[in-house]
């Protein structure tokens, strides 16, 4: 952590506001399942601290106003575990096991991809070891700033995977049957007590339920091997890719399992494209991987094929912080939660929606004061021919 | 916009004038080719017995497209044609702004009223069908989609601008060629491939479960040529290379043109030649029996062929169905060719009852003469030869009916007329030989077209260097239609286009990064740049698979800084004038089809659902 | 009373409804019912997914039992193939170790595979799947039901075997260590054919080394594989050793012999040359694919010779054999093999039993399948003539009751 500092710095120094900031909209999503109508939210060292009618009158009047209009703010949305194009960086090829790697050190805080994310409405991204890796490392949260990006969290998840791509011809194991065993074998040894070591601790902190893991496991073998691991060792897995989620559904519910889709696209089978409003009804919860376009478009196609909005919601950040343990911090304008915001003319959900303003941790990172262009962009929404 | 007219429309017109003089046909009626707005509830009649359809209504004008084939007998309407009113909470017709509480009065194919609820008299007996909170769009038009094609097409390499995809166009199984259940009811149907001059696309009406019909007359709307290197590589030299292919076909082709020309003056000149040739032989064979089939023959021939002749003289040069010269020289070369012309298909299929009829009706005296016309064909050129040579040979023959064949077909009064003179000559004419018709090429055909304004020419030429070989081959060879599609620059030279008047078709509307060497365009926001320079530009998908996503690339566009209104009118309105069907189709004006889209949300919403898609008034989509 | 339907209705029905819920009798077939007398004019009677009743035309079907008339067809046990090539090969072998005991095939098989499909389609209902063939010792094999509702049902015996491969396979892409730099896993042993031999020997010495030792030290756990081992050499364990060509039958018998543990032979194509020693040995015999003229894996290089005789000569000897499809690509559908073995001088019933009793004893799943006995399992097919014919198809496929595949 010592080794962020700097950066961390860096970023505070150029952006912390000064000031308390009252950010104010006639529609205001602190959480899916929470909208404000006429809402507020007082940001203070870029963390919300009051929401709505909470807000202290004495705080209120002293910080400085960001209204809004008629916007809609909405959560700033967080991309899903990604290599942000580094895949070279965030696999280790020289061995298959390596739970205890941080993506953490990986990251680059000018890397091209980060500063791409705010322009779709993204404040963070779940940075994630590469699925070539039976065990990866650890997962860490991202965020991108006017001054280069910044990890928020350094050790979040534990990435596993069972794919195709973890199965390398050059090195053990080259078979599902030797991964999977492989696996198995790591779990059983950090359960007894003797067996210690830096990657032991990793997969005893998911054994005591410290950390979360998402598997990558796309056909049903490896997503019932996946499904066999967690049962066995009592975790409730996230599973990344996940083709043939489907066809293991009752599975995913009994194990109160997660599923990071794979992007949907105007092309695909219209089962696959309803995938998303059967796992809602069975209450699985998913989020979609792929670029922030992509993202977004799979939300939309997704409400286009019957997912209800709350859910299209919480798939673009609350779902993903739950699923990778961030929910504290991002995905939500709750007290306490970073300041990560973007505001957009309408829905996000629509594509007639364009964004405004994003802002992370209270600062703005890309669009114009939301004040100045509130007038002329409502004149506009409103002759939206009844919309 | 300039609505490209086919010669053949004119004869489906006639064909439509056939049926209606034969017996009252039922048509809705229709405005005159330019519609006005006429919100006018007074038009209505009461209507009180749901066959109302009696010839009462203004018989069709020489625009209607698409007169019904058979004739349907008042009192026996099937239930899709007793009126028809939808009620909704929103009526956006696209020409004005939104009606609430509307109401669209639909009898038979047509719309016959629109306008706020309680202001349009709904007439008595009609169907009623209340969508409170629903929306009433246009049926969607899709200016480009895959649909209905399969791999085939585009990987034909033998394709050139000859051909036309109607040809080539079935039912598809897969979901995504169901355009009817997500609203879109007219369409034009291109393939994409690599190929540099791809063949002419279709314009069809999606219909019930993925199944459609070609829009009569409209088989043919545009010819497909490409100016484009994909995501390669190119160079400025590349870029000249393919100018001037796309030039070099236009070369050549007032030659090709006139040696049409030549050929019908040519025939002229045979036609006379040969009558005054027989009309010697045949005096000097039996001076003293009258030929008396001349007369009626003469007189039954105007009704049919005689009129469309005036009317059509000037299309002359790609006398369509290449397969019959027999034809042409029977009939008054040019203008034979000029009913047809407009695609060979369409104008030959309607021509016969109109062909037929009137000499039955009129002269029921001579077969010959008929069959001449009908069905003037190489085999009987052939026969005629022989027949002539005989007839050269020998002068006793008594075959005198078949002789005036050819008279009847056109203007030969003065020929037969001039025959006697011919006989007082002691030295008969010489026998005239038949000129040899010129080589037939389609795709040069095509290019005339294009040039008359009769097809539309569409270039794909995607960055900004191609879309300006596309302007300047357009100037260069004055093209009156020039549409671009997937023009992901035309951003940047959005005035230019504007002053070449050409139209755009903008795909891959949506908020997705294009691959690498494209992802500087950012096509949401090509629409409204457009729309700020006055370029006409329709939102289309391109692609089968898309095509439930074709309201949301409009969105897309507003997110991008369209105005919404005009983004409906992008997948509505503009499309069908850029198709040229606007007279027919794309907004919601009484006097068009009912082609009408039902949602249970505004249009641009995400989660907005088809309830009721309605295509010529009949439901071609209705949600369960 | 009992409501009668032609037999395409019934079981079209049957395929629609779990046919758990009713009782059924199929009358008037042919039972051949596997390790007992052929019942001329018989009756089945199943329900809740197990045989209720075998017997004649007199055999009691209860009432409001759905009554299928099968006269003119022929009812057997479901098939059961004792070696059977399922999945994706890449994942059944794993490259990284020649000597991977503790592996289960299991985690690599797909249940939606499409070779189940096909072999449930000839009347294979049972199916016993093992590691593939390019390691030494590929670990555990499982058997399986060729459908279950629910793909974790279908295991019908887990961890039933473990593989060894003698011959030239299991060395195949690996290479010698001559200098130079090591930059890949395959730079390893062993490389001959000798030296695969080494590797199983070295593989059972340390695992009687770890035996002895855990007992002196409970302490320390032994590794997976050594304990997967010591079952073998325990005898609560299978071996299955894949020798295709006679010097290979040699040597897994001898390795046998040598730690004390007893094996299946598989895959046996040159049991022929040494029918007294297997005798002697009394080892049972599956004999993959004895149609096939072509040998499987690299045996064509080791050697081997197979023979149509094989099987004969087998029964003659009193050799107990099963007949499976094995790992040969040549190989014809089960049922198919057993017709050959028959047609090649094996008395038809002793056909029949080599792929549906005998293999089930092999297996110890006998007591769930393999005849048609009262409460077993109701996995039968019914034929549409004497399986045994050419022409013989199944007309229809039932494993635990539900009709699988219905041919109308």
């Amino acid at each position: 952590m010592r080794a962020l500092l700097p950066s961390t710095l860096l970023a505070l120094a150029a952006t912390l506001p000064a000031q308390d900031l009252l950010v104010r909209a006639k529609t205001v999503v602190v959480a899916p399942d929470t909208v404000l109508t006429d809402g507020r939210f007082l940001v203070r060292d870029g963390k919300v601290a009051y929401v709505g009618s909470d807000v202290p009158a004495d705080a209120a009047a002293k910080a400085t106003v960001v209204d809004c209009g008629d916007a809609v703010v909405v959560p700033g949305f967080v991309l899903a575990p990604t290599t942000l194009g580094r895949d070279g960086d965030l696999a280790e090829g020289a061995l298959p096991f390596t739970p205890d790697l941080r993506a953490a050190e990986a990251f680059d805080p000018w890397q091209d991809e980060l500063a791409k994310l705010p322009r779709a409405g993204f404040t963070a991204a779940v940075l994630a070891p590469s699925p070539r890796n039976l065990a990866g490392g650890l997962g860490a949260l991202v965020k991108p700033g006017a001054t280069g990006g910044r990890v928020a969290t350094a050790d979040l998840h534990l990435a596993l995977s069972l794919t195709a791509a973890a199965r390398n011809p050059e090195r053990p194991p080259t078979s599902l049957m030797g991964g999977v065993d492989l696996l198995r074998s790591a779990f059983a040894q950090a359960k007894s007590a003797a067996a210690a070591g830096p990657d032991v601790a990793v997969l005893r902190d998911v054994l005591q339920g410290g950390r979360k893991v998402a598997i990558a496991a796309d056909t049903l073998v490896e997503l019932q091997a996946a499904l066999d691991l967690a049962r066995d060792f009592g975790f409730e897995p996230v599973l990344v890719g996940a083709r043939d989620a489907d066809k293991a559904l009752p599975r995913l519910v009994a194990q109160r399992a997660a599923v990071v889709l794979a992007p949907l696209a105007p092309e695909m089978r219209r089962a696959q494209l309803e995938l998303p409003a059967r796992f809602a009804e069975a209450g699985v919860p998913f989020c979609f991987s792929g670029n922030p376009e992509q993202t977004r478009l799979s939300a939309v196609l997704a409400v286009r094929h019957g997912l209800d909005r709350q859910t299209a919601w919480a798939a673009l950040g609350r779902a993903t912080a739950t699923m990778f343990g961030a929910a504290g911090q991002v995905g939500a304008l709750r007290q306490g939660c970073a300041a990560d915001f973007a505001v957009w003319s309408g829905d996000p959900l629509d594509l007639g929606s364009s964004l405004r303003a994003v802002y992370v941790d209270g600062a703005r990172v890309h669009g114009g004061q939301p004040s100045a262009a509130a007038p002329a962009a409502s004149s506009s929404s409103t002759a939206a021919g009844g919309r | 916009m300039r609505i490209p007219r086919s010669p053949s429309l004119l004869g489906a017109s006639l064909c439509a004038l056939g049926l209606l003089l034969a017996a009252p046909a039922v048509r809705a009626q229709e405005p005159p080719p330019a519609p006005a707005p006429t919100p006018a509830p007074a038009e209505q009649r009461p209507a009180g017995q749901p066959a109302g359809q009696p010839g009462e209504q203004p018989a069709a004008d020489p625009g209607a497209v698409d007169a019904p084939r058979r004739q349907r007998r008042p009192g026996r309407l099937p239930p899709g044609f007793a009126p028809l009113v939808l009620e909704a909470g929103h009526v956006h017709p696209v020409t004005g702004p939104a009606i609430e509480n509307g109401v669209v009065v639909v009898r038979g194919e047509r719309i016959v009223a629109v306008g706020k609820k309680g202001e349009v008299e709904v007439p008595q007996g009609a169907i009623v069908r209340s969508f409170p909170t629903g929306h009433v769009y246009p049926g969607l038009i899709d200016a480009a989609t895959d649909a209905y094609t399969d791999g085939s097409l585009r990987s034909d390499g033998g394709a050139d601008g000859g051909t036309s995809f109607a040809d080539d166009l079935r039912k598809q199984e897969a979901r995504f060629h169901d355009l009817a259940a997500q609203g879109i009811t007219t369409a034009y149907v291109t393939v994409r491939s690599p190929a540099f001059v791809r063949g002419q696309g279709a314009i069809v009406r999606p219909k019930k479960d993925g199944a459609f019909e070609p829009w009569r007359d409209k088989e043919a709307t545009a010819l497909q040529m490409r100016l484009a290197s994909g995501t390669l590589m190119s160079h400025a030299l590349e870029r000249q290379q393919q100018f001037q292919q796309a030039d070099g076909l236009f070369e050549g082709l007032d030659e090709y043109r006139k040696s049409f020309t030549d050929h019908a003056d040519a025939l002229k000149k045979y036609d006379k030649e040969f009558a005054d040739y027989l009309a010697f032989h045949q005096k000097k064979k039996d001076g003293d029996k009258k030929p008396e089939g001349d007369k009626p023959a003469d007189a039954g021939k105007p009704a049919g062929a005689a009129a469309p002749a005036a009317g059509d003289a000037p299309a002359g040069p790609g006398p369509g169905p290449g397969g019959r010269p027999g034809g042409r020289r029977g009939g008054p070369g040019g203008q034979g060719g000029g009913g047809q012309g407009g695609g060979g298909q369409g104008g030959g299929g309607n021509e016969p009852p109109k062909g037929n009829e009137p000499p039955k009706n009129e002269p029921p005296k001579k077969d010959p003469p008929k069959q001449l016309e009908g069905a003037a064909a190489a085999a009987f050129e052939a026969a005629l030869a022989t027949l002539l040579d005989t007839i050269a040979q020998d002068p006793k023959p008594q075959d005198p009916p078949k002789p005036e064949g050819p008279k009847p077909d056109g203007q030969q009064p003065a020929p037969a007329g001039g025959a006697p003179a011919g006989e007082k000559k002691d030295e008969g004419p010489k026998r005239p030989t038949y000129p040899k018709p010129p080589q037939k090429d389609p795709q040069r055909d095509a290019l005339l077209k294009v040039l008359d304004g009769e097809l539309a020419l569409r270039v794909e030429a995607h960055r900004p260097d191609e879309l300006r070989a596309a302007l300047a081959l357009q100037q260069r060879r004055s093209i009156p239609l020039l549409v671009l599609e997937q023009a992901y620059g035309a951003g940047a030279l959005a005035d230019d286009l504007a002053k070449a008047g050409v139209s755009v078709v903008v795909t891959e509307c949506l908020p997705l990064t294009l691959a690498p060497p494209y992802d500087r365009f950012d096509v949401p926001a090509l629409p409204a740049k457009l729309a700020a320079a006055g370029v006409p530009f329709a939102i289309a998908t391109g692609r089968a698979s898309w095509s439930s996503l074709l309201p949301l690339q409009a969105a897309a566009a507003v997110a991008g800084g369209l105005p919404p209104a005009e983004a409906l009118r992008a997948i509505t309105l503009t499309p069908a004038e850029i198709l040229g069907v606007a007279k027919d189709t794309g907004s919601l004006q009484p006097g068009k089809y009912a082609d009408v889209l039902v949602t249970d949300r505004p249009l641009f919403q995400t989660d907005s659902r088809v309830l009721l898609v309605l295509g010529k008034g009949n439901a071609e989509y209705e949600v369960k | 009373m009992h409501r009668s339907l032609p037999l395409a209705a019934a079981l079209a029905l049957a395929a629609l409804l779990p046919a758990q819920d009713g009782v059924t009798a199929y009358r008037n077939a042919r039972i051949l019912p596997g390790g007992a007398p052929a019942i001329a004019n018989g009756t089945l009677v199943v329900g809740g997914g197990k045989v209720l009743a075998v017997g004649g035309a007199d055999t009691p079907v209860p009432d409001g039992a759905t009554v299928v008339d099968c006269a003119g067809k022929t009812i057997t046990p479901g098939l059961i193939d004792a070696s059977f090539r399922a999945g994706n090969t890449p994942d059944m072998n794993e490259n990284g170790a020649e000597v991977t005991p503790h592996l289960r095939v299991l985690d690599s098989l797909d249940p939606d595979d499409p070779s189940f499909v096909r072999a449930r389609s000839a009347g294979v209902t049972t199916v016993h799947v093992m590691p593939g063939s390019r390691s030494v010792i590929g670990g555990l094999g499982v058997v399986l039901k060729t459908h279950a509702a629910d793909p974790q049902a279908m295991v019908v015996k887990n961890d039933a075997s473990l593989r060894i491969v003698m011959g030239s396979e299991p060395s195949m892409g690996n290479r010698a260590i001559r200098g130079g730099s090591v930059d890949s896993i395959y730079y390893r042993r062993p490389t001959t054919r000798m030296g695969v031999v080494w590797a199983a020997r070295k593989a059972f010495f340390d695992a009687k080394e770890a035996m002895e030792q855990s007992v002196g030290a409970p302490g320390a756990p032994p590794s997976p594989g050594m304990e997967v081992l010591a079952r073998v050499l325990r005898g609560q364990l299978t071996a299955v050793t894949t020798a295709r060509s006679e010097q290979d039958l040699r040597t897994a018998l001898r390795l046998a012999t040598e730690f004390g543990y007893r094996t299946v032979i598989d895959d046996a194509q040159d049991a022929h040359m040494l029918v007294g020693e297997l005798k002697a040995a009394g080892t049972t015999v599956m004999l993959g694919a004895p149609s096939a003229t072509a040998v499987a894996g690299s045996a064509a290089s080791d050697g081997a010779d197979p023979r149509s005789a094989t099987v004969r000569l087998l029964a003659d000897a009193g050799v107990p054999f099963v007949i499976t499809t094995g790992s040969n690509l040549a190989a014809l559908d089960l049922v198919r093999e057993a017709m050959f073995a028959a047609r090649n001088g094996l008395d038809a019933a002793r056909a029949l039993d080599a792929v549906t009793i005998a293999p089930a004893k092999l297996l110890g799943i006998d007591q769930r399948t393999g005849s048609l006995q009262k409460g077993k399992d109701a996995d039968f097919v019914i034929w549409s003539t004497d399986p045994l014919d050419p022409a013989a198809a199944a007309a229809s496929v039932h494993i635990d009751g539900i009709a699988v595949q219905v041919i109308r």
